[in-house]
């Protein structure tokens, strides 16, 4: 019994470093992880507290037509009736 | 003031035509008191005034007023008396006038001095003077543009059932166009004006953008452009191109839009958060990307189309 339990230890002990190894050997030889690319940009580096916000779908069959360019004072012109369409509105700074 | 204004509204043709002779007087008068670019104008008047107490007209007045109300509230993001830094990075005429005959030359402008902050102005609302401290000058074109189109709209939808007036982007929004819950605006591509980069859907109220793209030139081989920082006093690193945003004012749309891209998302958190008004904002960053801030559900994407 004792040499039975003398045995175990050994084979235990020995499995246990050769298990060690094993595994050592195989992180080590394993593909290395990829590191993430730091952006430089200034441009999103530092906007995590505001979400991008969803685009939806297409305008269909609502989209009001004409422009507002041209120099100076446009005015639309008012016809007979009531108008119906109103003048494609576009904001872009100036 | 170099912009294109638009005018539309719904109605019968008598009443429009009414209405927009009407408002058209009163853009005009308005152009003539707040330009910088002319020496007959009542700005050009408060600012040769600097030093000594002016008496303003109720109109002068209350932009001025609203002009130092927002500068508290931006923290000094928005700051009309920037003008020295304007003229000297070259912005000293008509954008027309710039383009056609170059910027001042960069070697004039270093050696220029400082100028007076704009928390040294005082106002005196009971007379309605204005006294501005000496070597401070300032530049309403911003905020007065807002408040014309706001005030233009107000005026024209007594003619109208509903109305739109758009001063260079800065648009008010009276009523509803007939069968539609909303407006539909489209926002330009900073990088390729004749482009839209989406459509908006908003209520009536106000919708304003500013853009480091559109009023652009050269001083010295440097490229600058309109919008000054007032904390470095030159044009401003921005980490956004353009910022739009809707809110009830179109001065304070303009207001907003403005400090919102000079400050950038550093800046944006607290600007609406102590803002004082409700209002939300998209803003284009340099790869097209739009980036945004809802705090109620005053408008939708309906088309997005690069």
């Amino acid at each position: 019994m004792k040499i039975f339990k003398s045995a175990l230890h050994y084979w235990i002990a020995i499995v246990s470093v050769l298990s060690f190894l094993a595994g050592w050997g195989m992180l080590a030889h394993s593909l290395k992880p990829v590191q993430a690319a730091r952006s430089s940009s200034p441009n999103t580096a530092s906007l995590p507290a505001l979400p991008p916000i969803q685009a939806f779908g297409g305008l269909g069959g609502n989209e009001l037509t004409g422009n507002n360019g041209g120099s100076g004072l446009n005015l639309s012109a008012p016809g007979n009736s009531p108008a119906s369409v109103f003048p494609r509105l576009r904001s872009g700074g100036s | 003031m170099n912009t294109d204004i638009l005018l539309a509204a719904l109605g019968t043709s008598a009443r429009l035509a009414e209405g927009f002779e009407e408002t058209q007087r009163f853009i005009q008068a308005s152009e003539n008191r707040f330009t910088r670019f002319s020496e007959e104008s009542e700005l050009s008047a408060l600012n040769r005034s600097a030093g000594t107490p002016f008496q303003a007209s109720p109109d002068l007045f209350a932009v001025v007023a609203l002009a130092q109300h927002f500068f508290h509230q931006t923290r000094g993001l928005f700051d009309p008396s920037i003008l020295p830094d304007l003229k000297r990075v070259g912005y000293d005429r008509s954008m027309d006038l710039i383009r056609g005959q170059g910027a001042i030359p960069l070697l004039e402008s270093l050696l220029a001095g400082g100028r007076p902050s704009f928390s040294e102005m005082d106002l005196d609302e009971v007379r309605g003077m204005i006294l501005l401290p000496p070597g401070m000058s300032l530049d309403l074109g911003g905020i007065a543009k807002g408040w014309i189109a706001e005030q233009a709209a107000i005026l024209l939808s007594d003619f109208s059932s509903a109305c739109a007036v758009n001063a260079g982007g800065d648009m008010f929004l009276v009523g509803l166009p007939e069968g539609e819950s909303q407006w539909p605006v489209a926002i330009e591509d900073p990088l390729q004006p004749e482009n839209d980069l989406t459509t908006i859907k908003v209520d009536p109220g106000a919708v304003a953008t500013s853009a480091v793209t559109k009023r652009v030139w050269k001083q010295g081989g440097k490229l600058r452009h309109h919008l000054i920082d007032p904390r470095t006093g030159e044009p401003a690193q921005t980490d956004w191109l353009s910022v739009t945003v809707i809110a009830p004012h179109a001065y304070e749309a303009e207001v907003f839009a403005k400090a919102l891209l000079i400050g950038g998302p550093r800046e944006s958190e607290e600007l609406t958060r102590n803002g004082g008004i409700r209002f939300s904002y998209l803003a284009v960053d340099h790869d097209r990307k739009i980036w945004g801030y809802q705090n109620s559900s005053e408008y939708s994407y309906v088309n997005n189309s690069i």
